[in-house]
């Protein structure tokens, strides 16, 4: 097999809707936070800013579910 | 049964002979030298019939202290002797003096100071000097039987009339249950010290207020929630943990056992805080953290009443004057601790005339008559003048089985309205209803018939701690007096449908494959995995297949980019995070070579002329384990307009075969005044006009300048100013020298374990030991040019013990040669006793 890499401690946000992804990628106060997109439906995101990404989610209305 | 990691043999290499030598007399074995006692004692203490034969026949004080010792894996002097009225009522010495006697309890190889003798023992100690740190051999920790009884007798009293016996109450609970709340609505800020953040504490009092509970209820609740598991400190918050719903679904006689345990156990003593504040930091500096002596006052209490009768009644003032009786100074107020006076804030008159005393038994007449009556542990009489111990008590003392209870009311306990109110009985709640309400609900009023409202954030706060809405509503339904209105179903629902739109995984574990095929085949051979994208393996617990390279982001980011031709950057694949694209996407054009890399091209476009080069630069260089090339810098520089103009001129250079003939043309005045400046290390710039004079100037002292065509230096800067630079620094002194090079050689770590250790003379014995036997050695070594100790596995050759400094010469694996080490600077030694060379 060849080699893999293994990230480790990274934050994941994963939507049910890939339209609700696009909005928080295109929210400026979130882009920061931001990494790769790993799918439609899946983007990592800095684990240490998960509170500021929280709390931005928030305020725009979502209700993140948040599993540790 | 804890231990500590030295054996028998480490710990006996650091006693006197004279030590060993008593051991052995109680053993009864004949031995002359030390290394010949020293394998006796250990021969012995290592088979489990001598070990279990001197057990049986040790007094019980020796045995309950050795128990005491066992459990907490190793204990210092000082504490053991501080807290004995939990292994005896006569003399504490002279239990600990008998099993050290024996070998069973052991002085731990941890302090520099000379050999150990018994008469350590009953030196007294103060708070910087704590005495000796004691431990028992590993089979004494398994062989120990469980104690006797102490004895301790209370003077009974006649069973109270039953109108004046007050209801058992669980208060505990309740108390619990308001600071689950009140960390779940708050998630309080900790300080370094472990104290509450000012403001956070000022609003969790008010919530307590709120409650109607106590003012101390907030720390001794913060203690008990800690100690049981449902709350920890995060990243500098409070957080609850899931135990807290496992721990409101026990029974109330699990409940309160739980909660007493933790109490008991918690190192926090806000308990002593409440009635001594005048001295609480100076014992609470005096007793640090893990010392017995910190939960001896209601260890003590506890063993008090396992010794009482069942179903007898006994006054309040009696137990507290028992225990006094069993040790007059279990807060160790009566110490000689200059410390504690001089850490005395605001000494009062009372305090001068030993009102402390009053205090200390008001200590513990509350913790009978709060702490205990709170967890429904005892019940009170006659205005908490008589108690007695409940069978819940005698349930969470270990002591009974635990009592039957009454089976839950199912219904009546709320009501839930169509406007999203809920009504809520709090006698007839249970505690798993009430924490599932204070979870998805907000409390508007509280009291026996408390009122709670359901809205969408305290809905979304319900699902966030792991409780599916269905379960709430399910429990709503099983205590309501009515089924949950439709309308507010639907909404809770919905709500929940909402909050599950997206989730948020902190800290996971995330495979990257190269290919799609790769990423079947791990999440196939990794049990509870989930693919996500093409390439990507979400893994649960398990660890990945086959060689894994691994980016941690709980370190700091690495440097990952290296700097190519031109201007662009290369990511290696396998060094590249999950956020180093999206960084430098915002730089210039990113493209993927056929192996993976990324490569980014700096573009004028992409950065655009408003942008600060200075910035620029110092994000690519924290991803860089290089400075980033000058290049770099001036294509940002030049973009940004930040460059200035360029100039030129025609003007003539003189260069020298040396750079120190260079130097020289510059110290002599005459010639610097016709020079205009230098150009590197070899080359003079003529002022305009100058040159002939100058030419005459030099041929004076014997130097005659010839027209050249290549004056330019022969290689970039880069090469001939490292070049100088190295040839003319100055020599670096020799053990500064040698303190670089095994820096550099030696990848030596701290050994995760302290060693033992010994004085230099006992070192020297264990050594020569060593060498007799051919037994490789472990020793943390301190260097004399650095102040961290390294340690070295050394197969030891030879014992220099003639001279003024003793040493020891060896080959070290470490270095791979062989290396000469000073015995006074060899803090700690293990003899690798399984291994030869």
């Amino acid at each position: 097999m060849n080699q893999s890499k293994l990230h480790s401690g990274v934050a994941l946000i994963e939507v049910s809707d890939p339209l609700v992804l696009t909005e928080i990628e295109s929210d400026t106060a979130l882009q920061p936070f931001l990494g790769a997109r790993l799918s439609e439906t899946c983007i990592a995101v800095e684990p240490q800013s998960i509170q500021d990404v929280l709390r931005r989610l928030q305020a725009l209305g979502h209700m993140p579910r948040v599993h540790e | 049964v804890k231990s500590t990691h030295f054996s028998v043999k480490e710990c006996l290499h650091g006693y006197t002979e004279d030590a060993l030598g008593t051991i052995c007399e109680k053993w009864q074995l004949v031995a002359k030298n030390k290394p010949s006692r020293i394998r006796a004692v250990e021969k012995v203490l290592e088979d489990p019939l001598h070990v279990h034969r001197m057990l049986k026949t040790a007094d019980v004080d020796t045995v309950r202290m050795l128990r005491l010792v066992t459990s907490h894996g190793a204990v210092l002097s000082t504490d053991l002797l501080g807290v004995h009225g939990l292994y005896t009522l006569t003399n504490p010495l002279a239990a600990v003096m008998n099993a050290a006697h024996l070998g069973l309890l052991l002085a731990c190889p941890d302090g520099r100071a000379g050999a150990f003798s018994f008469a350590e023992l009953s030196r007294e100690y103060h708070a910087d000097m704590p005495g000796v740190l004691l431990t028992t051999p590993e089979l004494v920790g398994r062989l120990v039987p469980n104690p006797q009884p102490l004895g301790i007798r209370v003077q009974e009293s006649p069973e109270p009339d039953a109108a004046a016996i007050e209801k058992s109450v669980d208060t505990s609970t309740y108390v619990l249950l308001e600071m689950l709340r009140i960390v779940d609505l708050l998630s309080p800020r900790v300080t370094n010290t472990g104290a509450l953040h000012k403001s956070d504490e000022t609003r969790a009092q008010d919530l307590c207020k709120e409650a109607g509970l106590p003012a101390e209820a907030l720390s001794l609740g913060i203690m008990s929630a800690q100690g049981l598991g449902c709350i920890e400190i995060r990243d500098g918050h409070f957080h609850t943990l899931q135990h807290a719903e496992r721990w409101v679904e026990l029974s109330r006689a699990d409940r309160t056992r739980e909660l007493f345990h933790a109490c008991l156990n918690a190192d926090e003593m806000p308990d002593v805080k409440l009635f001594l504040p005048q001295i609480y930091d100076a014992l609470d500096k005096h007793m640090p953290r893990g010392s017995l002596r910190r939960t001896y006052h209601r260890k003590l209490v506890t063993l008090a009443l396992s010794e009482l009768r069942r179903d007898a009644w006994y006054k309040v003032d009696d137990l507290v004057e028992t225990l006094f009786r069993i040790d007059s100074n279990v807060l160790y107020l009566n110490e000689k601790w200059r410390a504690i006076q001089s850490n005395m804030h605001e000494i009062s008159n009372s305090w001068r005339e030993r009102q402390w005393e009053l205090r200390e038994h008001r200590l513990f007449a509350w913790m009978i008559r709060r702490l205990l009556r709170d967890l429904g542990m005892v019940t009170l009489a006659c205005e908490e003048t008589y108690f007695s111990i409940t069978d819940i008590g005698w349930y969470a003392l270990g002591l009974a089985d635990a009592p039957s209870e009454d089976p839950e009311a199912t219904r009546d306990a709320l009501v839930v309205q169509p406007d999203f109110e809920v009504i809520v009985y709090a006698d007839r709640c249970p505690p798993k209803l009430r924490r599932k309400l204070d979870l998805f609900c907000e409390r508007i009023r509280s009291g026996v018939v408390s009122t709670y409202k359901l809205t969408q954030e305290s809905v979304y706060r319900g699902v966030r701690s792991g409780i599916t809405a269905n379960a709430f509503l399910g429990m709503l339904d099983q205590f309501g007096r009515h089924a949950v209105p439709e309308n507010v179903r639907e909404h809770i629902e919905g709500w929940e449908r909402k909050s599950g739109v997206i989730s948020v995984h902190t800290r996971v574990r995330l495979l990257e494959c190269r290919t799609a095929v790769d990423a079947d085949s791990v999440a196939a051979q990794c049990e509870g995995s989930r693919r996500i994208g093409e390439r990507f393996v979400l893994l649960n617990g398990t660890d990945a297949p086959g060689p894994v390279m691994r980016i941690d982001y709980v370190q700091p980011k690495r440097a990952c980019i290296q700097q190519e031709d031109g201007l662009q950057i290369r990511v290696p694949w396998n060094r590249s995070d999950l956020f180093v694209e999206r960084n430098l996407a915002g730089l210039g054009d990113i493209k993927h070579d056929p192996s993976g890399d990324l490569i980014m091209t700096l573009s004028r476009v992409k950065l655009g002329e408003s942008r600060d080069w200075g910035l620029v630069a110092a994000q690519l260089e924290a991803l860089s384990d290089q400075p980033l090339s000058a290049r770099f810098k001036m294509a940002l520089r030049a973009w940004s307009g930040d460059l200035g103009s360029v100039s030129y001129r025609t003007a003539t250079l003189i260069r020298f075969e040396d750079p120190d003939t260079c130097s020289s043309i510059l110290d002599i005045p005459e010639l610097a005044a016709m020079i205009e400046g230098r150009v590197g290390l070899f080359t003079l710039v003529v002022k305009n006009g100058q040159l002939p004079a100058f030419r005459t100037k030099l041929r004076k002292i014997n130097l005659f300048v010839e027209a050249a065509d290549a004056i330019a230096d022969p290689h970039p800067p880069d090469v001939w100013a490292a070049k100088w630079l190295e040839e003319h620094q100055p020599a670096p002194e020799a053990p500064a020298q040698e303190a670089q090079t095994a820096c550099k050689e030696k990848p030596a770590k701290r050994y995760e374990k302290a060693l033992p250790s010994y004085s230099p003379r006992i070192i020297g014995e264990v050594l020569s030991d060593a060498i007799a036997r051919r037994r490789p050695v472990l020793i943390e070594y301190q260097p004399a040019w650095s102040s961290e100790p390294t340690v070295r596995r050394v197969d030891p050759v030879t014992l220099d013990t003639s001279g003024s400094v003793p040493s020891l010469s060896g080959y070290c694996h470490t270095h791979k040669g062989p290396r000469t080490f000073k015995l006074a600077q060899i803090i700690g030694i293990r003899v690798l006793e399984g291994e030869t060379y």
